[in-house]
């Protein structure tokens, strides 16, 4: 460190500066705006103590299913005999791929006159559930699509497990199961409660399923308000970031040092630990998850999709600008997230400046605020700020969004990127040519290329996916898949909407395949 | 302790086959062999970590694996010490070695005791991640012999440590055992760690016990040649038996044991030749070690054949140097050269 430690240069001290206040804006300035209520604040509270409720309630619910759901899947397919588990490794990923307004809207559509589900619990002569709506629905529907978050974590540290502690703890007079309980959980908390944060704080910020079901969260409050009263749509705004604020401290403190994670890894391909008698019952359970998770909703989307084929009410050609719309703003977001972070990831790491260190976390806060609070506070910004207000519905401030969003997924594989190029790296390379030029393009930038790829595709993936600040601030007539699956479905046109949503789930399993999966 | 006729095998591909060894109370047994033979199975099917297809393990009189029979590891009385040390990291030190007290009163004298009978009764509050490597198997060791076990298991528990402190805690360990006294079967590749431990040592190769003896016994008498290369260096050279000596490149030496008359192989120790200044060969490569010297030696009217390992306390020669080779061993094992060769 030594040696490049000394003359930060000023351009990437600049730089990071910049950056944290850019990221750190669409936060301050809706804390601004809640700070303005003065003497309204009382009255405006009032209107958002039921939907904070809701909210902290679904988050912590759909929080603690999503991780035990998670924690247990994760244990039958790396440590037992489940019969297939290298399939269902995959397969129980998959709900990942689903936004969680897609999943929201399969079910929908399936419980649906016409729908599968609706046809089916008919055809058994049973009536079919008038409303799906409310707090079960929302909670079901985003442990279903959340649960990969925890699965993926502590999948990866059962793996890495090394296998003598749990055999040490047999020797040493434990059963199986205590064993499990005394040595192997306690390992695995880390992982689980990563999992579990990321689980609640995608609850929290979810906008569209909770729209769809029905539930009335501070997400969907915003959305109803932000028109009409802003006070009560910047009041829940700062609440949002307040409550993400609060557990990501919260979730920092219960793991402390002690916690971090034990990097050993075993040495042995464990033998798997049999499951007995209850092979049949784990068997049943891991394909009810992906029969819920996956499989019904894929097949709901696909029986209106093609239903709507067949009878020429949805023409594949009309989707071509939607995706080719989604797919540019998504490239031109990844490209832009990584040019403007790679510099910060290089000041704070090399270089261990304070400044950068804010930068940081001002960056990665940005993943917790959610995209609806970002968007809000951009659109007011743009419009209440002299000479911004041409910005207003133009792809610069919905890019800007997306990054401010999304730049943390970035950071992290940027950090990463600059710690694969070790000091003594860079210092043979100096000893070897004087051409810095040179020795960025053939020992810095491959070294980093893979970290900053999976950056890019992280990002890419994410805002494929994305829906409110998409609505919000999208330029008039500009569709992407997202607002096209929104817009149909809310139209009642679920053929269409169908469709769509099979493009983009198609879409995102790929780039989840090519970005998660073909690395786990 | 007897473990007698173990096969067993990693998804459907066998390790072991027939496997026994025998282990008397008290006593330290090394189990040596070369990385893949199978020693680490062996060590984990005693343990119960690992299920043994066919077989028999009896620990004192209590038969713990046997066809019809498995009992779990936890009521095996087994202590196991890992390669890694496997200490709980989320429990401290003191609480790692009462683990496995749990539910024994006066647990909390005994953890205390056997943090000072391995010299760690200062760290009893400590995070394992706060330890050392050797501080980590020191505690290990505690933790292992904290119940009483009937059979401590050693498991490569010294391979993760640096060379220096290696031989320091092997030390450390070799003593804390013979004080408790408890019957140990150390697993190791390595020939100075089950010679300098083990009071008998098992030799492994390709899931198979090769030879059991003492390392006095498997060093001057192995059973074949690998045996004899795998336990020190060897020099094997052709040699004509008549019964009492053989005939070789350096001298007619006296054979211990018998056996048929005819072309033998020959195993000549490097201690046991010498070189003095002469003509018949010549030195191709010295080996300066401070208390001793090897040559490298090349006999001149012997071309092909692979140059002798030899090793004085004198280092008078240099490369190049004409010298002749003496035997100065007074006996030499030999192997019929067919089934020296059979077994290679």
């Amino acid at each position: 460190m030594s040696s490049t430690r000394s003359g930060t240069p000023n351009w990437l001290v600049g730089h990071a500066v910049l950056v944290g206040a850019v990221f750190a804006l669409p936060g301050l300035f809706v804390f601004f705006r809640a700070a303005q209520l003065g003497g309204d604040l009382g009255s405006t509270a009032s209107e958002v103590v039921g939907p904070l409720g809701r909210s902290v309630l679904l988050a912590l619910s759909v929080g603690a299913t999503a991780t035990a759901l998670g924690t247990m899947l994760a244990w039958l397919v790396v440590r037992s005999d489940l019969p297939g588990r290298r399939m269902w490794r995959l397969l129980l990923v998959l709900p990942l791929v689903f936004p969680s307004f897609v999943g929201a809207a399969a079910f929908l559509t399936s419980l649906a006159p016409g729908g599968l589900l609706h046809g089916l619990i008919e055809s058994v002569g049973l009536e079919p559930p008038r409303r799906f709506r409310g707090f079960f629905p929302a909670w079901m529907v985003l442990t279903l699509f959340t649960y990969p978050y925890v699965l993926l974590p502590v999948a990866a540290r059962l793996r890495a497990l090394p296998s003598s502690l749990e055999e040490g703890a047999r020797v040493l007079g434990r059963t199986r199961l205590g064993a499990i309980r005394s040595v192997t959980l306690p390992q695995l908390r880390p992982a689980m409660l990563a999992g579990g944060l990321l689980v609640f704080l995608y609850t929290i910020s979810d906008f569209g399923a909770v729209q769809l079901l029905g539930y009335d969260t501070l997400t969907r409050v915003i959305f109803a308000t932000r028109l009409s009263n802003r006070g009560v749509s910047f009041l829940s705004a700062t609440l949002l970031i307040l409550l993400a604020v609060a557990i990501s401290a919260w979730a920092r403190s219960a793991g402390p040092d002690q916690l971090r994670p034990d990097e050993r890894v075993g040495r042995f391909e464990r033998p798997a630990e049999p499951l007995g008698s209850i092979r049949l019952v784990a068997l049943g359970f891991v394909s009810a998850v992906a029969l819920v998770a996956l499989v019904a909703p894929v097949l709901s989307l696909l029986t209106w999709s093609i239903r709507g084929l067949a009878d020429g009410r949805v023409d594949l050609g009309e989707l071509a600008v939607p995706l080719l719309n989604t797919a540019f703003v998504g490239i031109v977001t990844a490209i832009l997230a990584v040019v403007v972070v790679v510099p910060l990831a290089v000041v704070t790491i090399r270089h261990r400046s304070k400044v950068a260190n804010v930068s940081s976390v001002a960056v990665t806060g940005g993943f917790a605020v959610p995209g609806i609070v970002i968007a809000l506070s951009l659109v007011f910004w743009a419009l209440n700020t002299p000479g911004f207000s041409f910005i207003y519905q133009t792809f610069p401030l919905l890019i800007l969004a997306y990054v401010i969003h999304f730049g943390s997924q970035a950071l992290g594989a940027a950090e990463i990127a600059v710690r694969a190029v070790p000091d003594e790296i860079r210092e043979s390379g100096r000893l070897l040519t004087p051409s810095r030029w040179l020795r960025r393009r053939q020992v810095e930038f491959p070294l980093m290329r893979p970290g900053l790829a999976s950056g890019a595709g992280l990002v890419l993936l994410s805002t494929v996916k994305e829906l409110p600040a998409t609505l919000l601030l999208a330029p008039i007539g500009f569709e992407t898949l997202s607002t096209e699956i929104w817009g149909a479905y809310e139209d009642g046109f679920y053929a269409s909407a169908g469709t769509s949503s099979i493009v983009l789930v198609a879409l995102s399993g790929l780039l989840t395949w090519a970005l998660v999966l073909r690395r786990a | 302790m007897n473990v007698t006729q173990i096969n067993a095998s990693h998804d459907a591909v066998p390790v072991l086959h027939d496997a026994s060894i025998v282990v008397e109370e008290g006593e330290m047994m090394a189990l040596l062999g070369p990385s893949g033979c199978g020693k680490t199975t062996l060590l984990r099917v005693i343990a119960g970590l690992h299920r043994a297809d066919s077989g028999t393990v009896v620990i004192g009189d209590q038969t713990v694996t046997s066809p019809g029979t498995f009992i779990n590891p936890e009521q095996r009385r087994v202590g196991m010490l890992f390669q890694d040390g496997a200490l709980f990291p989320h429990l401290t030190a003191a609480e790692n070695v009462r683990f496995g007290l749990r539910g024994r009163s006066a647990a909390k004298q005994r953890t205390s005791d056997m943090l000072d009978l391995v010299g760690m009764g200062g760290y009893a509050d400590r995070l394992p991640g706060t330890l050392s490597g050797g501080q980590q198997q020191r505690v290990a060791l505690a933790r292992a012999l904290a119940p009483e076990p009937a059979v401590l298991l050693l498991d490569e528990p010294f391979s993760a440590l640096d060379a220096g402190l290696r031989v320091q805690v092997r030390r450390d360990v070799k003593r804390i055992l013979a004080d408790v006294g408890v019957t140990t079967i150390l697993v190791t590749h390595d020939q100075d760690e089950a010679f300098s431990m083990g009071d008998r040592v098992a030799v492994m190769s390709d899931g198979i016990v090769v030879q059991e003896g003492t390392p006095s016994e498997l060093y001057e008498r192995p059973a074949n040649p690998w045996v004899a290369g795998f336990v020190g260096e060897a020099n094997l050279i052709d040699g004509q038996y008549d019964g009492t000596n053989a005939e070789t490149a350096v001298g007619s030496l006296v054979v211990r044991g018998d056996g048929p008359a005819g072309d033998v192989q020959v195993l000549i120790r490097p201690e046991q030749l010498a070189v003095v200044a002469g003509s018949a060969a010549v030195i191709d490569d010295v080996e300066y070690y401070g208390h001793d010297a090897r040559y490298d030696v090349r006999i001149l009217d012997r071309p092909g054949e692979p140059t002798l390992g030899v090793r004085m306390t004198l280092a008078e020669f240099q490369v190049g140097d004409r010298v002749d080779v003496k035997f100065v061993g007074s006996s030499v094992q030999t192997w019929p050269t067919e089934q020296a060769g059979d077994s290679d």
